[in-house]
């Protein structure tokens, strides 16, 4: 197997910057997940590894190759479609056969390696049908083994799910990442779903106008998110910004421009000015100041309920505070209701539920 | 990468050779007068009145004609476009039918069922002793309008059918209806459709042939008539070629806005692809025929078929039915079918329909071939010059067929070659006249196969030959089988570059019915239009059956 390092790469397109400077290095074996909202360069990227767009500058290398002047039909890559995008005129075993068939494998070799994928992909007993008789969710299974079959060094999939229903989207999305295991093929796998890019990336690079905002696992991304349009990305609110006034050996302490001294776990200097987020559901919600606990470290913001809002399986509550409106998630409420409206409560958060965001601008 | 520059070399390559060397002969023709330069030709044709009035009629024929056209094809596009009824499908393909008959059927059908003695002024004479025939302005006017119709029908009625349902209803949602409704919703949506068709239709008119000169009588004459006369009985080279050039820069003009037009249906198509517009279903069972207006509609569309079915069945009736003796004969089909000699046709019946099928034949392979190699660069090969390209590819659609025939004699009949071998240029003529429906019917196959497919294969491995053979190939399969039936039936019916280029022994059946309608040989003629319908609807029922909706491979 191999692993794929972009170095460089740009590409324009006429005025456009469609890739500024693009340098990754996907790991052998492993998926690595492209995330960024549409436009930003993301399927680009992918479409230059695949061999179908030439990239202005910089070099492409399977291990330590340079492939750029390869034509996409000597990449030996597998690629796997947004739109699906099954042969109309052949059918599923056919069309799991065509690379096998390019390649000029033997008959007997095609029947076993196609046979092989429809037992991992489930495909049994719709060898014969084309692909407008099977579900989209079957095609996909298609698509993907097609793109297995003639044994590729590397798979592309270029948001594979985002033509299929939720329900399928979830199942799927593990077996990607399941058949991944069982193959070992290095995959690179563009979407813009968060939960996708979670789920099966085990390595993630964010990207936006063209260029990497951030790369890492998922862990690290999360833990720290490199600025705060990833943070954001990353559907992290309720921002603060302030000063570090005060650390001691395990905690540091931060005040706001309205005043609110926050504890967080120490990362800082005396007088650094940072960026910090808590999540809305890092929150816990009191209306009476006896319920809260009292023997933990915490940080304790007092405010005012201003809007309840029911979502499918939680509540999401706006409190006014002095630093603002926050947004906090409830499981507990159990009959909230508009008696609530207008209620003083105590948000309460450990030090350790603020996530700093290493740059502050976007 | 050599391959696809002889790939899409090729059909420029045919077309220099025999379009634009032929067509710039007419242009030598036309400005060059003993080796100086003049628009003494020019001159000439524009200030002749006989040749002012030809110029006149062409217009004012073209223009009558599409009117006529749209008001019988317009009402049935609404009907189409809007309602479903039991027998839609096969009332619709029937009324195609008249646009892939050969012109020289459609006119001996007129002459036939309107014409002087013909079948109805016979009966309406029968009934009220009063003797009356339509004149030969009229007869050509409905002649236009069959033929032309199935287009304005076709067009209009599939750009209603892929409205957006829910503009209308958004439209109602806001409180608009009736009038203002149909102005501002309705009429915008398809009024590219409409234009599109008008304008193929004019240019049909305008350059028609076989219709004008078979039924217009010496009185009646177009442009492209005159261009015949004046070349082949009067030998007036120079005033010929001026008079092509005029015509030619008109025909190119109406084309290119005709181009331009359906590119605006193309983009209101993306615009609203949300579902099928709704049709509203009449006449679900037998009590809807006491409904004033639904026994209406019933009643219109009897009409409409009957309409376009007469002029076609009378023509079979005439084959076995003498008018002059007023008996059944089948002597018709004996003539046509012996091999002896016709002081008519200069040559035997058989020899006719040997040659006509012989041309078909090639000519639905050649043009096939051109439209594979030419669509295939246009749409896969990445050229330079590629606009430039397309449109070489395109400008032969805008040329008259008697100004191509007039270009292949001036610049090859010169040959001792040619002269002997006359058939060769007949077959490309034919080839020409088929060559913008197979471009267009593969092209339009081609642009519709998904790139990603193209991608796909190129992952899996494919070169260019494997992506062609294996993906492209199977998918557009249909689009070419069209195309290659649209070339045969069009050289099978096509007359006016036969009549213009042929010698006796390589003339054609329509060129043969021409001639025995001339001197009102009905019976013979009637039969070998008989033949011509009979192969018109086989190729009809094939391209039917590979599922193209649209008629004229595309257009």
């Amino acid at each position: 197997m191999v692993s794929v390092t972009l170095e460089n790469i740009s590409k324009r397109y006429d005025d456009i910057v469609a890739l500024h400077r693009v340098s990754f290095t996907a790991p052998d074996k492993k998926i690595t997940v492209i995330l960024g909202p549409s436009g930003c360069g993301k399927t680009t990227t992918l479409r230059i590894i695949a061999g179908f767009i030439a990239p202005d500058e910089g070099v492409i290398k399977f291990n330590d190759t340079i492939i750029n002047d390869l034509p996409p039909q000597k990449r030996n890559v597998g690629f796997v479609f947004q739109n699906i995008s099954l042969f109309p005129h052949l059918t599923v075993f056919q069309n799991i056969a065509f690379g096998l068939e390019i390649r000029k494998y033997s008959k007997g070799e095609i029947k076993r390696r196609v046979s092989e994928l429809i037992d991992l992909l489930g495909l049994n007993g719709l060898e014969d049908r084309y692909p407008r008789e099977l579900s989209g969710g079957q095609q996909q299974r298609v698509g993907l083994a097609r793109a297995l079959a003639p044994y590729p060094n590397v798979l592309l999939l270029d948001e594979p799910l985002s033509s299929l229903d939720a329900n399928l989207r979830e199942q799927l999305k593990w077996e990607i990442k399941s058949i991944q295991r069982k193959t070992g093929v290095t995959a690179i796998y563009v979407t813009h779903d968060l939960s996708e890019a979670f789920t099966i990336g085990d390595y993630i690079i964010i990207m936006n106008h063209g260029r990497i905002i951030q790369k890492g696992i998922p862990e690290e991304i999360m833990k720290s998110p490199a600025n705060r349009f990833v943070a954001e990305f990353l559907r992290f609110s309720n921002f603060f910004e302030g000063n570090v006034v005060h650390t001691d050996e395990k905690y540091e302490y931060i005040r706001t421009a309205r005043g609110t001294i926050f504890a967080a776990l120490k990362m800082h200097q005396v007088n650094d000015k940072v960026l910090f987020s808590i999540r809305p559901e890092r929150f816990r919600i009191y209306l009476n100041k006896h319920n809260m606990p009292k023997n933990k470290k915490a940080n304790i913001i007092e405010g005012t309920i201003r809007s309840i809002r029911f979502e499918s399986h939680y509540y999401m509550i706006e409190v006014e505070t002095k630093e603002g409106n926050l947004k906090v998630i409830s499981t507990e409420f159990n009959e909230l209701s508009e008696k609530y409206l207008g209620k003083h409560c105590y948000l309460e958060t450990s030090p350790e539920n603020i996530t700093f965001i290493k740059n502050k601008n976007y | 990468m050599k391959v696809k520059v002889i790939i899409s070399l090729l059909p420029l390559f045919f077309l220099l050779l025999f379009f634009y060397y032929p067509l710039f002969s007419v242009l030598r023709d036309a400005f060059l007068v003993e080796d100086t330069f003049t628009i003494s030709n020019f001159i000439r044709i524009l200030s002749s009145p006989l040749e002012q009035r030809v110029i006149l009629f062409t217009f004012y024929q073209a223009i009558l004609s599409t009117y006529l056209t749209l008001v019988l094809g317009l009402p049935a596009a609404y009907l189409f476009g809007k309602y479903d009824f039991p027998g839609k499908e096969i009332i619709r393909s029937l009324i195609t039918i008249p646009f892939v008959l050969p012109s020289i059927v459609v006119a001996l059908g007129f002459i036939i069922l309107f014409g002087e003695n013909g079948i109805l002024p016979r009966i309406f004479s029968t009934i009220t002793g009063i003797d009356i025939s339509l004149d030969g302005l009229t007869l050509i006017l409905l002649a236009h309008a069959y033929y032309n119709a199935p287009i304005v029908i076709q067009m209009v009625s599939s750009s209603m059918e892929r409205m957006d349902p829910y503009l209308e209803e958004a439209a109602e949602s806001l409180g608009d209806s009736g009038i203002h409704k149909f102005m501002y919703i309705f009429f915008p949506q398809i009024f590219p459709a409409l234009v599109s068709s008008a304008l193929l239709t004019f240019i049909f008119c305008f350059m028609s042939f076989t219709i004008v000169i078979t039924l217009g009588g010496p009185q009646y004459r177009t442009i492209e008539v005159h261009l015949f006369s004046l070349y082949k009985v009067l030998f007036r080279k120079g005033e010929a070629a001026a008079l092509a050039v005029l015509q030619l820069i008109t025909s190119l003009t109406f084309s290119y806005i005709y181009i331009k037009s359906t590119e605006s249906i193309t983009k209101i198509e993306r615009l609203g692809r949300v579902e099928r517009a709704r049709v509203e279903k009449i006449f679900s069972n037998i009590r809807d025929l006491i409904d004033i207006k639904k026994l209406f509609l019933v009643i219109y569309f009897i009409f409409l078929l009957a309409f376009f079915m007469f002029p076609i069945m009378s023509v079979v009736f005439s084959s076995f039915y003498d008018r002059v003796t007023n008996n059944f004969t089948l002597d018709g089909y004996l003539t046509l079918l012996s091999s002896v000699y016709s002081p008519y046709l200069g040559t035997s019946p058989q020899r006719a329909i040997y040659n006509s099928l012989l041309y078909a034949v090639a000519t639905m392979i050649g043009a096939t071939l051109l439209g594979l190699l030419a669509s295939y660069s246009t749409s896969r090969i990445k050229i330079p010059f590629r606009s430039l390209y397309s449109a070489l590819i395109i400008v032969p659609l805008g040329v008259s067929t008697i100004t191509l025939s007039l270009g292949l004699v001036r610049s090859y009949l010169v040959s001792d070659f040619f002269y002997e071998n006359i058939w060769i240029l007949i077959l490309v003529a034919h080839i020409l006249v088929g060559f913008p429906f197979t471009m267009r019917a593969i092209s339009n196959a081609l642009e519709r196969v998904d790139p990603d497919l193209i991608d796909a294969g190129r992952m899996l491995g494919a070169d260019d030959i494997h992506t062609f053979m294996k993906i492209d190939l199977p998918i557009i399969a249909p689009g070419i089988i069209v195309g290659g039936i649209f070339a045969f039936a069009i050289s099978i019916g096509e007359m006016a570059a036969t009549l213009f280029l042929a010698s006796p022994d390589y003339i054609t059946i329509p060129v043969a019915m021409y001639s025995f309608i001339s001197v009102r040989k009905y019976v013979v003629a009637s039969a070998m239009g008989t033949i011509l319908i009979l192969i018109t609807f086989i190729s009809f029922l094939v391209i039917r059956l590979f599922g193209e909706k649209q008629i004229a491979g595309g257009f």
